[in-house]
């Protein structure tokens, strides 16, 4: 169709490109999204031990001396 | 980098833990023992302290494992925390920025505290706990979250900028809100009666001192252990999509 060969893979060469590079973001894309998920994750998880380890009343007597020697506020 | 972050967080948290279990055996438990002793009504001069570490370890075994374990817990929380902040940022990282992120780690979570509510031994007379509890969390956060805005400002803007499509790469205020985070929780003050307390109760001035210092500084080797061991792991073939 078109008269001008180099101009046809140019435009072709430029579809794929951008196709391959759509491609690619995508993936990138999803292995962000896993990476942020995982990471809330480990942060929530992170988060619920430090309150057990440094808060939780129950764990008072066993955790004393950490407590102090980290100086969370719990007596 | 994903794969890697619970491993990481749990050798980094075992590693750090077992270090500072150390240096608290050291240093630190046989100050809490000497406070308990003067806590409890005895006098200095009849205080018989327990030579050295062992005397520590193999004394009160049972308390000491408890320790050594709390001590890792902590390591292992605190560990998580800083790898989902690296995996946040998202950026590859080294062993040597591993000790940026854990000076940043130990600036929030143990100095910022701190300077309202200084480590102490049993017997130093404290008010309101859940007061205290709650500045602790409100401290840690908003120093982290301050920290994050001052430090990560050009990521942070540019993002923004991008997502406005304007060129806010070098905006200040990220700057200006980080700084106001991080001075906010002094600013509002401590709950009363803890900000540098005058009443040292049993423990006695010198001792206050010396805990504040000891703490402080085992748990700046903590967060600097913990720093290095996730930059090197978590940096390791950064390369790679995983």
């Amino acid at each position: 169709m078109s008269r001008n060969p180099y101009k046809t893979k140019a435009i072709t060469r430029a579809i794929t490109g951008a196709a391959t590079m759509g491609e690619a973001s995508e993936v990138s894309d999803i292995s962000r999204t896993n990476a942020v998920v995982t990471a809330v994750f480990a942060l929530g998880l992170g988060l619920g031990l430090l309150s057990v380890v440094g808060y939780a009343q129950a764990s008072h007597d066993v955790a004393h001396d950490s407590r102090h020697a980290f100086s969370f506020p719990c007596h | 980098m994903i794969k890697r972050l619970f491993p990481a967080a749990l050798i980094a948290g075992l590693s750090a833990g077992l270090v500072i279990s150390l240096a608290q055996a050291i240093f630190i438990i046989p100050l809490i023992d000497f406070a308990e002793f003067l806590e409890i009504g005895g006098r200095a001069d009849d205080y018989v302290p327990p030579k050295g570490f062992m005397a520590i370890a193999l004394g009160d075994p049972e308390r000491f494992l408890n320790t050594l374990s709390f001590d890792v817990l902590t390591g292992v929380a605190f560990a998580l925390i800083m790898a989902a902040g690296i995996v946040f940022h998202g950026r590859a990282i080294t062993w040597k920025q591993g000790i940026l992120w854990g000076l940043g780690g130990w600036a929030a979570f143990a100095l910022a505290p701190a300077i309202g509510q200084p480590p102490a031994p049993p017997g130093v007379a404290y008010v309101d706990l859940e007061a205290r509890q709650l500045w602790w969390w409100l401290t840690v956060s908003c120093t982290s979250l301050g920290l994050v805005m001052l430090v990560f400002i050009g990521d942070w803007a540019g993002e923004c900028g991008r997502l406005l499509d304007g060129g806010w790469r070098n905006a200040w205020w990220p700057k200006v809100v980080g700084a106001g985070l991080i001075i906010f929780p002094h600013v509002l003050g401590a709950p009363e009666n803890s900000a540098i307390s005058t009443d040292t109760g049993t423990a006695g001035a010198d001792m206050v001192r010396d805990f504040a210092f000891y703490s402080l500084t085992s748990t700046l080797a903590f967060w600097v252990i913990i720093g290095i061991i996730l930059g090197a792991v978590l940096g390791r073939g950064a390369g790679d999509k995983n």
